[in-house]
């Protein structure tokens, strides 16, 4: 029975990794994107300067 | 007489991505901008690209999660009371397994800048105070080595992007002798107000390197055209912008109020191209500029044959 439960367990764990991995991938992140923001939070938000 | 100094600037070019300047040490997770061998904190040759750090990040969390399956697996195995369930349960178990390591390898691309993003997000703080020191070092080294706080400073630059780092950059650059073989900047150097050493900046770089000459410095020239003009070489700088613009047809285009205010100072090459240009396209809206380079023609030109 033990057994049972723990390939449950398994098994959720498996889907919810599965899920959260395809949510991610669904909204991919770019380059461009953590450029645009690790710069306006370094520079309060004034990037014009390329 | 001159006082600026013949310099040597090591080559330079900026990243793509600004976090690719950035690295950050394995040992004591500071960061720098700097191009340093050695973390300036604990003095170990440590540092790596944040990129590669978040992707080492980024394996070790998918390394983990498949570590817990397959514990998760082995202990359904153990706690098995017959050799059927244990049976079942290492494969269901490996099934899983091999399931979520196929999705991790087609996400790790995606995963990776997650790790990224993620990263940088959570130390943004620290990643600014590091820079900030990186700042401060250039300024202690400027005394001694003023080319070494420029090159520091460029390096900075690339992430902090304030007037405060600009400004620097400029007083610096002013007390160089710009060549045209030298790595130059100038669009990343513009201030938001009026200074007369980037004035003075912009003049050089227009006849040292007129190809760097673009939009943004123009229109800055353009806002700062009477202050400009009160300086004491105002009139040279404004007559070598203009000459720059009139290599392009757009910026003759676009400024051609301003050029052709300055078009009787233009030297022949510079007015001979304006000529052309306007001959070659005579049904562009040249604001008046068409007119007046006419009349410059009639009053210097006339009895030049090549113009």
């Amino acid at each position: 029975m033990i057994t049972y439960a723990i390939l449950g367990i398994t098994f959720l764990y498996a889907v919810i990794q599965i899920i959260l991995y395809a949510s991610r991938q669904r909204k991919p992140l770019t380059r461009e994107d953590i450029d645009e923001r690790l710069l306006a939070a370094l520079n309060g938000g004034d990037t014009a300067r390329e | 007489m001159s006082k600026k100094k013949p310099v040597i600037f090591r080559p330079f070019k900026a990243p793509r991505y600004s976090f690719e300047k950035l690295r950050i040490c394995r040992r004591c997770r500071h960061y720098t901008a700097l191009s340093e061998e050695r973390c300036a904190h604990c003095g170990r040759a440590a540092l790596i690209p944040v990129e590669k750090y978040a992707v080492s990040l980024a394996g070790r969390k998918v390394q983990t999660r498949l570590l817990v399956i397959l514990l998760l697996t082995l202990a359904g195995i153990y706690f098995g009371q017959d050799l059927q369930q244990m049976v079942l349960c290492g494969a269901g178990g490996l099934v899983l397994a091999g399931l979520v390591y196929y999705t991790q390898r087609k996400v790790r691309q995606n995963e990776n800048l997650y790790a990224l993003n993620k990263l940088l997000g959570r130390n943004i703080f620290s990643i600014k105070e590091d820079l900030e020191l990186n700042r401060q070092e250039a300024v202690t080294v400027l005394r001694e080595n003023d080319v070494l706080a420029y090159e520091k400073l460029r390096e900075i630059s690339v992430l902090l992007r304030g007037d405060r780092i600009s400004r620097q950059r400029v007083a610096l650059l002013h007390g160089f002798q710009l060549r045209k073989d030298m790595t130059l900047e100038l669009e990343q150097l513009l201030l938001k107000d009026f200074e007369p050493l980037l004035a003075e900046y912009i003049g050089e770089i227009a006849r040292v390197r007129p190809e760097l000459i673009k939009d943004r410095t123009l229109r800055y020239v353009k806002n700062y055209e009477v202050q400009i003009l009160e300086m004491d070489k105002g009139l040279d700088i404004m007559t070598a912008v203009a000459s720059a613009a009139v290599r392009m047809k757009r910026y003759a285009l676009l400024y051609s109020g301003m050029i052709g205010r300055y078009v009787q100072e233009l030297p022949k090459d510079r007015f001979l191209r304006l000529s052309r240009l306007i001959a070659a396209n005579p049904y562009e809206p040249w604001n008046g500029l068409d007119a007046k380079v006419e009349e410059i023609r009639e009053l210097k030109y006339r009895w030049d044959p090549e113009v």
